[in-house]
C-alpha cells in the first residue's frame, strides 16, 4: 500500500515528505506512515478496539482517509491530482481487510 | 548586513530546468551548448546567454546582470526567479494562490576543465512555515572534469541524464519516475559526445540526510544514448534506469523522439517509459507506463505556443490511468524575462470529473 499508492502520490517535496510534513503528517516511510494513519506501530497485531484516526482498521467508511481521498466534505487529497477511483477502492479494500502494515 | 538578512528571503527553489523545446529549433543540437550542466538546465553558458537575446527573445542583453558587470573568467553566476499565480478548479472547490515558486542562485567556479558548481535556494512553499532558514537547500552541487569535446566526469548531487528534462517538474514523466522537486540523488556520472550522438551513464545513491530532499531513497544506475540525424532536425534516444530501495526495485526502459520540421517551424517531442516495480517485503510486481507527447512552435520572435499530453498508468493491470492535456503560451519580451501561461485539464483516463488548472508564471533569470 505504501510503495504502491502513498509514496508516489503523497510524499512529494512540498507535501507529506519528511522534509515538509505538511499538517504535521509525514508519510515518507512505511512504518511512520502506518503509525500516523492508524495510530498503531507497524508489526503489532491489530487491536480489537482501534483508536479513531485517519484509518479505522476494518471499516473504510469510518476512516477519514477514504473521505479525504474522495473529497467528501473536505478538500480532496492529493489536491493536485486526486487518486483514480480504482486506487481509492484499493485503499478502501485494504482498510476493510484490517489495514495490515504492508 | 542588511543584504545578508534579505538574501535568504529571495531564495526559493523549485526546479530550475531546461527548455527542451529549444533543442533543434534554434540551431542548437545539444544541451551543453547553452548550459554548463550536461543534463541541461540551470546556469547558462555565454553562448546560451547570447541565444537568449538574439534568437529566443525579442532582443536585449542576455549577459549576466544585463552586462552591467562581468565576473572574472573563473567564475560564472546566475539566478532563476519565478513567481506564480494560479487558479485551480475541481468541482466543487476553487483554489486560487500566488507565491514565489523558485529562487535559485547558481555558482560555478573553476577552469574550463575542472569546476565546482552549486545551486542554492529554498524549498518552494505556499505557506510561511517552516521558517526560511529551514527551507534553504541545494538541489545540485558537484565537481566536474570536462574535456573540450564535452566528454566529462562529475561527482556530487544532480539528476542522472534521463528523460526529457522539461522545466515543468509536474510533467508525469518527471513526477512519477523519480525526477520531481528535490529528488536529486548523489552519484557519479560520465558522458561523451560526438558530432551526431551523445551517451551518458550515472550511478547514484540516496541523499545521506532527509533534510536534503524527498522521494524514494534508491541506489542504482541510469544510462542514456541519443543519436541525431536528418541534418540535426531529428533525434532518437534510448534510456534505462534501475533503482533499488528498501521497499522496492524499479527497472525502467524508455525511448525519446524529437523531430523539428523547419518548413512548419514545428517541434514534436515525445517520451515513453515502461517501468517494472517489484515490492521487497510483500512480493509481487507491477508494470507502469509514463508518456509525454508535445508540440511547440515559435509563432513570432519571442512567442512560443505549445500543447502537451501527459499519461501515467501506475499499474497496467488496473484501469487507473491519469491523464493531462495542456496548452502553453510563452512570451519572451526581452532577454532575461519570460511570461508563461499554462492551462491544463487533468483527469482519469477518460477525463471523467476533470480538474482545470490555469497558471501564470513570471520568470526572470539574472
Amino acid at each position: 500500500m505504501h510503495g504502491a499508492i502513498l509514496q508516489p502520490a503523497c510524499t512529494t517535496a512540498g507535501c507529506h515528505s519528511k522534509l515538509t510534513a505538511l499538517g504535521g503528517i509525514d508519510l515518507s516511510d512505511r512504518e511512520g506512515a502506518y503509525n500516523v494513519l492508524t495510530g498503531h506501530v507497524c508489526g503489532d497485531p491489530p487491536p480489537g478496539s482501534a483508536p479513531r484516526n485517519y484509518v479505522t482498521p476494518g471499516s473504510a467508511e469510518y476512516s477519514t482517509l477514504i473521505h479525504q481521498l474522495r473529497g467528501e466534505n473536505r478538500n480532496v487529497m492529493p489536491p493536485d491530482m486526486p487518486l483514480p477511483a480504482v486506487e481509492i477502492e484499493l485503499v478502501g479494500r485494504w482498510i476493510d481487510l484490517g489495514a495490515a502494515c504492508d | 548586513m542588511r543584504l545578508a538578512l534579505a538574501l535568504p528571503f529571495l531564495l526559493v527553489a523549485s526546479s530550475a530546468d531546461a527548455y527542451p523545446q529549444f533543442q533543434l529549433t534554434t540551431g542548437t543540437d545539444r544541451c551543453i551548448a547553452c548550459h554548463f550542466s550536461p543534463a541541461g538546465g540551470g546556469l547558462l553558458t555565454d553562448y546560451g546567454r547570447d541565444e537568449a537575446g538574439s534568437t529566443i527573445s525579442r532582443g536585449g542583453d542576455g549577459r549576466f546582470a544585463h552586462g552591467a558587470w562581468t565576473p572574472p573568467s573563473w567564475l560564472q553566476l546566475g539566478a532563476d526567479l519565478r513567481g506564480v499565480t494560479f487558479a485551480k478548479l475541481r468541482e466543487p472547490d476553487t483554489d486560487v494562490a500566488a507565491f514565489p515558486m523558485q529562487t535559485d542562485l547558481y555558482v560555478r567556479a573553476g577552469t574550463p576543465t575542472y569546476s565546482f558548481a552549486m545551486t542554492l535556494g529554498s524549498r518552494s512553499t505556499r505557506s510561511p512555515s517552516p521558517p526560511i532558514q529551514e527551507r534553504l537547500t541545494s538541489r545540485e552541487h558537484y565537481v566536474m572534469y570536462e574535456r573540450e569535446s564535452g566528454t566529462y566526469v562529475r561527482a556530487g548531487r544532480f539528476f542522472p541524464v534521463y528523460g526529457i528534462r522539461s522545466q515543468d517538474h509536474t510533467a508525469y514523466v518527471r513526477r512519477y519516475l523519480g525526477f520531481h522537486t528535490l529528488e536529486e540523488p548523489y552519484g557519479v556520472a560520465a558522458g561523451t559526445f560526438d558530432v551526431a550522438w551523445e551517451a551518458h551513464v550515472s550511478a547514484f545513491v540516496p541523499r545521506p540526510a532527509d533534510f536534503l530532499g524527498s522521494g524514494v531513497k534508491a541506489s542504482g544506475i541510469a544510462g542514456y544514448y541519443e543519436r541525431r540525424f536528418l541534418d540535426d532536425t531529428a533525434a532518437f534516444a534510448t534510456q534505462a534506469r534501475v533503482g533499488v530501495s528498501e521497499d522496492d526495485t524499479r527497472v525502467a526502459v524508455g525511448a525519446i523522439g524529437k523531430r523539428f520540421m523547419p518548413e512548419a517551424e514545428l517541434l514534436l517531442l515525445g517520451e515513453v517509459d515502461l517501468q517494472r516495480q517489484s515490492f521487497a517485503d510483500v512480493g509481487g510486481t507491477r508494470w507502469q507506463l509514463a508518456s509525454y507527447l508535445a508540440a511547440s512552435k515559435f509563432v513570432a520572435r519571442g512567442w512560443m505556443i505549445g500543447a502537451a499530453l501527459h499519461h501515467w498508468h501506475p499499474d497496467l493491470t488496473l484501469r487507473s490511468a491519469r491523464d493531462a492535456f495542456e496548452i502553453n503560451v510563452q512570451f519572451f519580451p526581452r532577454a532575461h524575462f519570460e511570461l508563461h501561461l499554462l492551462t491544463r485539464i487533468t483527469g482519469e483516463g477518460d477525463f471523467d470529473d476533470p480538474g482545470l488548472l490555469s497558471l501564470l508564471q513570471l520568470h526572470y533569470y539574472l
